[in-house]
């Protein structure tokens, strides 16, 4: 219901947008009368409702299934999301594991300072740099655009290696800042100690015992900062001129097209929901304390 | 009433010495005075722009387009011949209005609603709190492109539509916060003495909350800085000719190729800036949250 209201408030009449060069009142209202834009509002949200339910989310203003497009355009957003997860991972779980470890010494001023330069660079700043350095001075890798990976596999992945490096650094540095803290604080547990006292080697108490306990919070982050990848994805796609979910995004708030931006908002909101699900019971597989059991009665 | 009551002054040296020892602990953090320093440092550019600004940021110079660095033009001039480093000091305007506005905004939304629904809880409690999740399930980004675009592009709306993309988060935190105190014994003993609900949110909560705002709120300055970058860089922002560092961005774009150095300033300068508030934020932190504090 948000979203469709959300919709709506957009200034501009769609009608008006749709014959643009047609001022002509009559064509206007044969537009309104064909789109269902003449109904009150709560029947128009209860039309939407209905189809959605069943998976139609309607025609968009250029006459193409709104569901459709999305399916077309969402696929190109996940590689890119899923690639830049895959670079923030690499990078900062890793780090924030030597920075804990290594706590105060140079690699841990080294990590924490690379990551505090990451969390204050504007990522389509760092698109633009990065543009015109590989891209225009040097030629390494095209500027921008998009090729589907069944046509063409290395040249999918040189369009995509530049925008999942953007979005990546900026998720590094905040996975590298969660895992330090949770790595320090683990370390610093009371099992810890009982395993070093062991005389287990430092190896399998920092990758064993203290690892795994840190994890958990590292997953929640994770599943946030998909959040945060979403919208990095706006502007990344943006900038790179990539046709994903994204562009879609600003292209139908531009357009004022609605049935397309309820469509969008709404997998959007169902995206977020699904990877919190999952999250959820992504936990009880890392700590087991959490499993769901019946309560006691 | 004929007797001094003795507590406030106990209390005031209290204070006092407590403020002496943040400040100690807040000069042996060189990180922290850095970004407190450079942060000042823009907020005084922000304000003497007129004085500090060599040039009018909208005079076009058409003898000298794309003109690069020079000791008459400091970093050059753009496509329209405007002088560069006038644009970034008049920048600082909009990066520092919408950065600083949006965040007192967001904290003037959401402490209200955090300390209802957490203090006096309800059936008010539940709803506010299933409102910020939906709310919060929106990424900020995407809350405020679309804030924005309803509101149709200007600074202001830019600023509005950033200050409510940030309330949810600082909903959640001052509810929490909220949540917790009321349950501290001072709170129940200032409850059992007759206390009335002005008196306890205004003389227990707030102050016992002001630390976690404060360290929130130097951590959301950096990213509505760089939210107003993004919405001006995408036209829901800033307009043109007003100089902003995203609509600068978004029109070196075009000159990658010829002078990419209209794209390397200004993108400094948001970097500065944001990590100007990130650094000063971390140290806050350090000081004021006693768990991290050794």
């Amino acid at each position: 219901m948000l979203v469709f209201a959300g919709a709506r408030a957009l200034p501009g009449d769609p009608a008006t947008a749709l014959g643009a060069e047609n001022k002509d009142p009559e064509v206007l209202a044969a537009v309104r009368e064909k789109y269902g834009l003449d109904d009150p509002l709560p029947v128009q949200y209860l039309n939407w409702v209905k189809l959605a339910v069943q998976g139609d989310l309607g025609v968009d203003q250029r006459g193409l299934s709104v569901a459709d497009t999305i399916v077309s355009r969402l696929p190109i957003t996940l590689e890119l999301a899923t690639l830049s997860l895959l670079i923030g991972m690499l990078i900062g779980i890793p780090a924030g594991i030597i920075a804990a470890v290594r706590r105060g010494k140079a690699e841990d001023y080294a990590a924490t300072s690379v990551a505090l330069v990451g969390l204050s660079v504007p990522h389509f700043w760092l698109g633009l740099m990065m543009i015109s350095l590989f891209a225009v001075t040097l030629g390494w890798l095209p500027a921008g655009g998009y090729v589907p990976f069944r046509e063409d596999p290395v040249g999918n992945l040189e369009h995509m290696l530049m925008p999942a490096i953007v979005l990546g650094t900026g998720l590094s540095a905040v996975l590298m800042r969660q895992m330090r803290s949770s790595m320090l604080t683990s370390l610093s547990a009371d099992y810890v100690r009982t395993a070093r006292a062991k005389g287990l080697p430092e190896r399998s108490v920092v990758g064993k015992h203290a690892l795994r306990n840190s994890l958990i919070t590292v997953t929640t982050v994770v599943g946030l900062q998909l959040g945060a990848l979403i919208s990095g994805a706006v502007v990344t796609e943006q900038i790179f001129v990539i046709p994903g979910f994204g562009r879609l995004t600003i292209d139908a708030i531009n357009q004022r097209d609605y049935t397309l931006l309820q469509g969008v908002v709404l997998v959007a909101a169902a995206g977020y929901v699904f990877v919190n699900l999952t999250v959820d019971v992504l936990y009880s597989f890392l700590n087991p304390r959490i499993r769901v059991t019946s309560k006691p009665a | 009433m004929s007797y001094v009551d003795p507590a406030p002054l106990i209390e005031l040296t209290g204070r006092a010495r407590r403020r002496r020892l943040l400040r100690k602990r807040f000069l042996r953090r060189p990180f922290a005075v850095a970004g407190l320093v450079m942060a000042i440092g823009f907020v005084l550019m922000a304000i003497f722009a007129p004085w500090i600004a060599p040039y009018d940021p909208e005079a076009t110079d058409f003898n000298a387009l794309l003109a690069p660095p020079s000791s008459e033009h400091l970093l050059g001039t753009d496509d329209l011949g405007h002088d560069v480093f006038s644009q970034i000091v008049w920048g600082a305007r909009a990066s520092i209005i919408a950065g600083v506005a949006s965040t007192l905004l967001a904290i003037v939304i959401a402490v209200p609603i955090g300390i209802t629904s957490g203090y006096y809880r309800g059936w008010i409690d539940p709803v506010i709190a299933r409102v910020t999740d939906v709310l919060l399930a929106f990424p900020f980004l995407i809350l405020a492109v679309g804030l924005a675009a309803i509101l149709g592009p200007s600074l202001l709306n830019a600023t509005i539509a950033l200050g409510v993309a940030a309330a949810p988060a600082l909903i959640r935190i001052s509810r929490g916060e909220a949540l917790s105190l009321r349950e501290e014994d001072y709170v129940r003993a200032a409850i059992a003495n007759g206390a009335g609900d002005a008196r306890i949110i205004g003389r227990h909560l707030l102050p016992n909350m002001a630390s976690t705002l404060i360290v929130q709120a130097t951590v959301t300055i950096p990213i509505a800085i760089i939210g107003e970058a993004v919405l001006s860089f995408l036209g829901l922002g800033v307009q043109p000719p007003t100089p902003s560092w995203g609509v600068m961005l978004n029109n070196a774009k075009d000159y990658l190729g010829t002078a990419p150095r209209l794209a390397l300033f200004p993108g400094l300068a948001i970097f500065f800036c944001s990590l100007s508030f990130n650094l000063l934020g971390d140290g806050l932190r350090d000081i004021l949250d006693p768990r991290t504090t050794r």
